[in-house]
């Protein structure tokens, strides 16, 4: 699921190898013996993880390699001392895990105050390390009012660049009062018992992990038959299918990802007339067409089902997640796909749902408001085709949509957008340089750069802020050091106006006279340096570079488009 | 019973530590990997697989599999 790449054959092996871990993996009471008898026969990413700690970690890190390489990842694990104080803050490890046990501070600091103090450290550490940083916040099964904690605990440190706070509620809440085991404490450094450890671990090994290190999901494609119920569409009929309790479970934790922004498609072998039939019959099923961004029916194999619900949501296949009861057909789509992550479907729905509640790459810190508006926009990108095909030129089309663009300079709000479209954005990312929110934040807060955010909106859909520029004064000259589309702007014709307006609102406010692109070679990054090579009017190196271009070069913008905030 | 137990409980040290299978004592002085972190991991596996809880009085006294047999034996582990 990291970007480790192997051939098809041995795709194939480790999606058939995670089936069958599967029930190993994601129990509800994972068992440290079966654990540990586990092998993973794919290749991992190594990562380096230091944990700042008041209590051990140890019995955490015993049981976290197979989670986390069920997702990829090989974690290296190192530990400052036991300290309340939280004073030894320097690493250079790319994950800090802060390991606190607050209580130990109840009787010297209110909450308020604890609070502050531990902000505090969060900043400092922020100030001495470069790593991504994972917060676990307050574990207390009962007493005072630790939600009300933990959230100015998130509202307080959740704001620091690239620091996520890790909730413990889950875990709190499956195991109640079984959290803590004190009598233990003295033997093993941590009041928190066996069952905490291995809920921790497969916490951070299959969720909180992989969410600061891999790449996120964006689609989830379901199966239908034996999967989202009990039954074969073609054999049972629509009423013959039966929606289990466990099933109905399914259902609803796929709308539940649904509402945090990741889309839903369906790829299946069937009738599309019975497909069609049982959405509008079954109406007891949680889920309705309408929650489905994308479908793939027919008889084709689940291997171009999913290139055709990639294609139509506009991302490559290693966004998406299959799930399916089907083995075989899981391996072979795997093996069609690299980085294509599978789920197999449990005859149980609910062991299913469970699976999906910790799958790696599905998690969201914040709920960025592009995720909850991308279905919508995915939805007005059919009509916008349309348009576009029924108008004479793209001018005509562009008025037709009532285009508008707005430019912001250091939107420090939406530092973790711009971190988003950074690390995420494949075909329209020139230098592929994967700013983390901490270096965006740096740039946003230097005199001599400019980091210019676009939002795009029409009459048929708001999108967002969908792209960015960033650039410094380097002489006479703008350079730009990093530029991102993301796709779901792609392809109307506004690249030309977005890039330019950024490019000259920044060059009036640094007072240059030219621009240089910096660019680079990514596998997917065609698009952009195509983009580069049309505008400047010269072949770019086969690897990376820079093209220096006269400002009078770039484009006008196109007309018919509403432009605010360039400055004009 | 305790060939049966003492059987599964080699299972439960071959595994948290890593050894190779055998069938002779294992013994913590003489086995490197056994350090204060995998005590604790052996408490914890040995109270999986035999859904017994070993009183803090003794886990100082895992100190072989023989010892570990005895204490599961006094416990009625099953």
């Amino acid at each position: 699921m990291t970007g480790v790449d192997i051939d098809a054959a041995r795709r194939a092996e480790a999606c058939v190898a995670r089936a069958e871990q599967q029930r190993t993996i994601f129990a509800a009471a994972p068992r440290r013996l079966d654990l540990l008898r586990l092998r993973t026969p794919w290749p991992l990413q190594p990562v380096t993880v230091h944990v700042i700690r008041n209590h051990a970690f140890e019995h955490v890190a015993s049981a976290l390699a197979p989670f986390a390489a069920f997702a990829g990842l090989a974690p290296r694990v190192s530990y400052g001392g036991y300290d309340d104080g939280l004073t030894d803050l320097a690493t250079d490890a790319e994950v800090v895990v802060t390991w606190v046990d607050f209580e130990r501070y109840a009787s010297k600091l209110d909450a308020s105050a604890l609070i502050d103090w531990f902000a505090s450290r969060i900043v400092a550490l922020r100030a001495a390390s470069a790593a991504k940083v994972l917060v676990v916040d307050r574990a207390l099964p009962s007493g005072e009012n630790v939600s009300g904690f933990n959230a100015e605990l998130a509202a307080r440190v959740g704001s620091v660049p690239d620091v996520h706070v890790c909730a413990t509620a889950p875990i709190v809440e499956r195991l109640g009062a079984g959290l803590y085991d004190d009598a233990r404490a003295g033997a093993t450094g941590t009041r928190l018992g066996d069952a905490a450890c291995l809920a921790f671990a497969q916490r951070f090994g299959l969720v909180w992990l992989p969410a600061v290190l891999a790449p996120r999901k964006k689609v989830i494609a379901v199966d239908l038959d034996n999967t989202l119920y009990r039954g074969v569409l073609g054999e049972d009929g629509v009423d013959g299918l039966v929606l289990t309790d466990g099933h109905a479970a399914l259902q609803r934790e796929l709308l539940r990802l649904r509402s945090e922004g990741l889309l839903l498609a369906v790829v299946s072998r069937n009738d599309p007339a019975d497909v069609d039939a049982l959405f509008a019959a079954r109406r007891d099923f949680p889920l309705a067409r309408g929650d489905i961004a994308a479908w793939s029916v027919g008889w084709d194999s689940k291997a171009d089902g999913v290139a055709s619900v990639a294609g139509a949501l506009r991302v490559g296949p290693e966004a998406v997640v299959l799930v399916d009861d089907n083995p075989g057909e899981l391996a072979a789509a795997a093996s069609t796909h690299p980085g294509l992550a599978t789920l197999h479907a449990d005859p149980d729905g609910a062991v299913t749902a469970s699976a999906l509640a910790l799958f790696p790459g599905l998690l969201r810190w914040r709920h960025a408001r592009e995720d909850a508006l991308r279905d919508a926009d995915l939805r007005a990108a059919g009509e916008r085709e349309k348009r576009a095909a029924a108008s004479g030129g793209t001018a005509d089309y562009v008025a037709s949509l009532g285009v508008r663009l707005e430019l912001e300079m250091r939107a420090r709000a939406s530092r973790h957008r711009v971190h988003d479209l950074s690390s995420k954005t494949n075909q329209f990312n020139l230098a592929l340089r994967r700013f983390s929110e901490e270096q965006v934040a740096e740039r946003m807060d230097s005199p001599d750069h400019r980091v210019a955010t676009i939002a795009l909106s029409d009459r048929l859909s708001d999108s967002g802020l969908v792209g960015f520029l960033s650039a410094r004064r380097d002489g006479d000259a703008l350079r730009v050091e990093e530029l991102c589309i993301s796709c779901r702007a792609l392809g109307r014709g506004l690249e030309d106006t977005m890039i330019a307006s950024c490019v000259r609102a920044m060059s009036r406010e640094l007072a240059t006279s030219a621009v240089v692109f910096e660019y680079g070679l990514g596998p997917r990054n065609g698009p952009a340096r195509s983009w580069l090579e049309r505008v400047s009017g010269q072949p770019l190196a086969t690897g990376g570079g820079e093209v220096r271009v006269p400002l009078a070069a770039l484009p006008a913008p196109l007309e018919g488009v509403i432009i605010h905030g360039d400055g004009q | 019973v305790s060939d049966s137990l003492e059987k599964r409980a080699r299972e439960v040290l071959q595994v948290v530590l890593g050894l190779p299978a055998g069938d002779g004592d294992i013994v913590r002085e003489r086995t490197p990997e056994w350090d204060s972190i995998k005590n604790v991991e052996i408490v914890f596996a040995l109270e999986e697989q035999f859904a017994v809880r070993i009183p803090e009085t003794e886990l100082s006294g895992l100190e072989s599999l023989g010892s570990i047999v005895r204490i599961l034996e006094r416990h009625h582990a099953s």
